[in-house]
């Protein structure tokens, strides 16, 4: 299983230089929080809120 | 007569519905939101090869659990925007109690063949059950990366899985067929959940996860994983109501790796969810594929553009 501590690991290895995916999720580490909730606010679902998915409409 | 339209008048249809207002205003109240929930059984009926007229009693029926699972779910978290606040917490359960049953009878009596309607309402009935079960379970905290993984499975995605499940055998879809997009919809739910995690978690002012002490998927991820800030994000978590403090806290949560993680178990499902549908027989998968890149595009724009910095 690939968990949490196991990803850490291999998130913060040498070896991620190897892959673009990799070295993407590794830039991910250094967004700003604006850019994040860019992204998180562009996604229009939400769990179990009627007025929060009324709300981003 | 839109979709919304037509939900209502079959939902006001249901026996015994014309007797008790409050339900009907409630119902009525939340449709004019046109929550994109209720759609999914007719997105399902559309990728089989139905109509989204065929799939209007599975979407009264899921808009009935979905009610039902937020007037409980509200009272649960203690959500400040809770129907309860305004009803009362007595009435709001019994509310629930009857949207549960008007969702069964949305099934029970809609013309379809009596072997695939006891289908839809075993799966609809299973769904509420294992939604229960998530919720309970929510309640008695996340403590761990597995608890947390179970609670998502029972709370979360069963409603999303039971709601493909429903429309596609409304739409004439194989038994084979409907299970398999229950099994895509419970991973659609998954990276709903996950995805709702972090939208919450980089929300200000902070969200009544950090307060509470309900453990979303980033936050989990700090205060579990062996990291150079764990300590003190352990610190500022206490103090998450202090805007600074929480700026602090959610930097931490990206430079961690919580985001990236949550981002790589979105595309994961992506992925597994993508090969599901290439390997199932439907008519119009891509009225499901545009479902799922909904959720997808936005990390594929944030790559991207990480990708140029």
């Amino acid at each position: 299983m690939f968990t949490m501590q196991v990803f850490h690991e291999w998130l913060s290895s040498a070896a991620v230089k190897s892959n673009a995916y990799q070295r993407l999720l590794v830039r991910l580490t250094q967004a700003s929080r604006i850019q994040i909730l860019n992204y998180t606010s562009a996604v229009q679902w939400y769990i179990w809120s009627a007025d929060k998915a009324a709300n981003a409409q | 007569m839109d979709i919304y339209e037509q939900i209502v008048s079959y939902f006001s249809g249901i026996h015994g519905m014309h007797l008790w207002e409050e339900v009907q205003a409630l119902f009525r109240r939340i449709a004019s939101y046109k929550p994109q929930h209720w759609l999914l059984p007719a997105w399902a009926c559309e990728a089989v090869g139905g109509t989204p007229d065929q799939a209007i009693s599975a979407m009264v029926a899921i808009a009935c659990s979905h009610i039902s699972v937020i007037l409980v779910d509200d009272m649960l978290d203690s959500d400040p925007r809770g129907e309860y606040h305004r009803i009362g917490a007595p009435a709001a359960a019994n509310l629930a109690c009857a949207f549960q049953a008007a969702g069964l009878e949305a099934i029970a009596h809609c013309e379809i063949e009596l072997g695939t309607r006891l289908t839809a309402l075993d799966s609809l009935n299973q769904m509420i059950l294992t939604t229960t079960l998530g919720q309970h379970l929510d309640v008695q905290g996340v403590a761990d990366e597995a608890s947390y993984w179970r609670v998502v499975r029972t709370k979360s995605s069963p409603f999303f899985g039971t709601a493909l499940h429903i429309g596609a055998l409304l739409g004439g879809g194989s038994v084979e067929i409907a299970w398999q997009l229950n099994e895509t919809g419970r991973l659609y739910g998954e990276m709903i959940q996950i995805h709702d995690d972090m939208n919450d978690a980089m929300d200000v002012p902070a969200n009544s996860d950090w307060i509470s002490g309900r453990s979303s998927l980033p936050i989990l991820f700090a205060q579990i994983v062996e990291h150079p800030d764990r300590q003190r994000f352990l610190a500022l978590r206490q103090e998450a109501f202090d805007p600074e403090k929480l700026a602090e806290a959610q930097a931490i949560l990206i430079r961690c790796g919580a985001i990236s993680y949550g981002i790589d178990q979105l595309i994961r499902r992506y992925q597994k969810c993508r090969k599901l549908l290439h390997d199932t027989p439907l008519r119009k998968g891509e009225v499901l594929e545009a479902m799922f890149d909904e959720v997808i595009h936005p990390i594929k724009e944030l790559l991207s553009a990480l990708e140029m910095t």
